[in-house]
């Protein structure tokens, strides 16, 4: 089941030249969850700022996270438990 | 000409589900079908695990589970579908500049010119398939042919994962036994009318008479004798040099049948609303105005309206949609609504306006442009779309391209 959750969190990213990011881990309700693997990327915009979707496994769940380029913020968009 | 050219046809397996299964890995090797996010939604692709169910674009969801029990319905995620596409064309321009992007995952190559660099035309297609799976993990059909119309029947051959050749030496034995139906470009009404006059087959058509077919089909029957001897002399048009378009409009069918003119209108504004933004913003400005309703019953009508100078102005075009509804008396309670703006001219200079009211008109448009430019769509809207809780967007029509006044923003 996906559940919507919309809300800033904290990440660890690798800043790969000359626009490549990838997330490594994020902290969400005080844990730290790993990603194990990104499993698709997809850019989009909302107004003017380019918005970056990650689609990730951390531990036994999948994650849309977003990284909103000009902001340098990152969301957690939803959890996936079916993951 | 005809023989020299090298055409690629790329058709991307399942891809909706497939992007959906690149996603969400638990899907992968399972039924899948995508679903509209709309209350009354229905299957836009079904992944060929469920295919072998017998799910198939168009169906309800209900109808999807009735025919396999097990199957994930995942909702559309038009963002992913239309920066997938977006990728795939810059990987299509790696090998030539000559693409045209036929639907969001269809795409003609003139590789005519390429070959003395990267190949043999089978050599260069199987080096597109394996960017496409090592840079998004998916896989493509990909179909080789002297002109467009055979290189999209190439693709078809073999799917998925197909990589398929139609050499001129090869076209007269393939036509002859091959049913018109297979042919893009013709659908079940026209293949119905062409049994009439006792055709089943290409070989069929390629031999009648060209005078009986003018005389049935007017125009087209050339074009279609013509096709059916796999001639097609149509160029690959590439991105940025499409013709220009005749209308800009949107469609929208409703979360549950209306009556009340009143909500009518409203989503009239919204859709006058999408429509204008779309116009101004690549500059634009049209003299007809187009509403398209839809029955619950499906019956179908449009009516038009022209009026004496060219508009974009949201509040201009939803007068006119308004006054053309004023006219109709509902017969039944309506399922889809639809305004198009046609009769196009480009805007090369900004006429302004002679009266206040007018001007004011369009400078409330130009600020809410610009916020909406900034903050996102729907970012402002007309106070009386605040109860409606409307969207964007949130079909990607047949004719979306990745660049210019078609690219729609979908949600």
């Amino acid at each position: 089941m996906v559940s919507q959750i919309d809300m800033p969190i904290s990440v660890g990213a690798v800043f790969e030249p000359p626009d490549r990011v990838r997330p490594v881990w994020f902290m969400w309700q005080g844990r730290r969850y790993v990603v194990t693997k990104v499993t698709y990327t997809w850019g989009r915009r909302e107004g003017a700022c380019r918005v970056q979707d990650f689609s990730v496994i951390a531990g036994a769940n999948l994650y849309q996270i977003s990284f909103y380029r000009d902001a340098m913020a990152w969301r957690l968009m939803a959890v996936d438990d079916e993951g | 000409m005809e023989r020299d050219r090298i055409i690629l046809h790329i058709d991307m397996d399942a891809f909706f589900a497939s992007v959906e299964q690149r996603c969400r890995p638990y899907l992968m090797d399972k039924p899948v079908a995508v679903i509209g996010s709309g209350a009354r939604t229905v299957v836009t692709t079904a992944s060929y695990q469920a295919r072998k169910y017998g799910v198939k674009t168009g169906m309800t969801a209900y109808e999807a589970r009735k025919m396999c029990p097990m199957i994930h319905l995942v909702t559309v995620d038009n963002r992913k579908y239309t920066d997938t596409s977006c990728r795939i064309v810059k990987i299509f321009q790696m090998f030539t500049p000559l693409v045209e992007v036929f639907s969001i995952d269809e795409a003609f190559l003139d590789i005519t010119g390429s070959i003395s660099l990267f190949g043999s035309p089978e050599s260069i297609a199987g080096r597109i398939k394996a960017c496409i799976n090592k840079d998004l993990g998916l896989t493509c059909s990909v179909g080789i042919g002297p002109n467009k119309l055979l290189a999209k029947l190439a693709s078809g051959a073999k799917k998925p994962d197909g990589l398929f050749r139609i050499r001129p030496c090869d076209v007269q034995g393939l036509m002859d036994g091959l049913s018109v139906e297979e042919l893009c470009g013709i659908g079940t009404r026209l293949a119905i009318s062409l049994e009439h006059l006792g055709i089943k087959t290409c070989g069929q058509l390629g031999r009648m008479p060209l005078c009986i077919l003018t005389r049935r089909f007017g125009v087209i029957g050339e074009r279609l004798k013509a096709m059916a001897q796999g001639k097609d002399y149509s160029p690959v048009i590439p991105i940025g040099e499409e013709p220009e378009a005749k209308s800009v409009g949107h469609s929208m069918t409703l979360d549950r049948d209306i009556m009340d003119k009143s909500d009518i209108l409203c989503y009239l504004l919204h859709l006058s609303q999408m429509v204008g933004r779309r116009a101004r913003a690549y500059r634009v400005a049209g003299r007809t105005v187009t509403l398209t309703v839809r029955y619950a019953d499906f019956h179908t009508f449009t009516i038009q309206k022209t009026v004496s100078r060219a508009i974009n102005g949201s509040q201009d075009i939803w007068n006119i949609a308004a006054d053309i509804l004023s006219d109709i008396s509902l017969m039944q309670p309506v399922r889809l609504l639809g305004v198009s703006l046609s009769n196009l001219f480009p805007l090369r200079a900004r006429q302004l306006s002679l009266f206040e009211s007018s001007r004011r008109q369009e400078e409330v448009c130009a600020v809410m442009d610009k916020i909406n430019d900034r903050y996102g769509e729907g970012a402002i809207i007309w106070g009386m779309l605040l109860p409606y809780c409307l969207h964007g967007s949130r079909i990607i029509s047949p004719s979306w391209r990745p660049k210019g006044i078609r690219k729609v923003n979908v949600k």
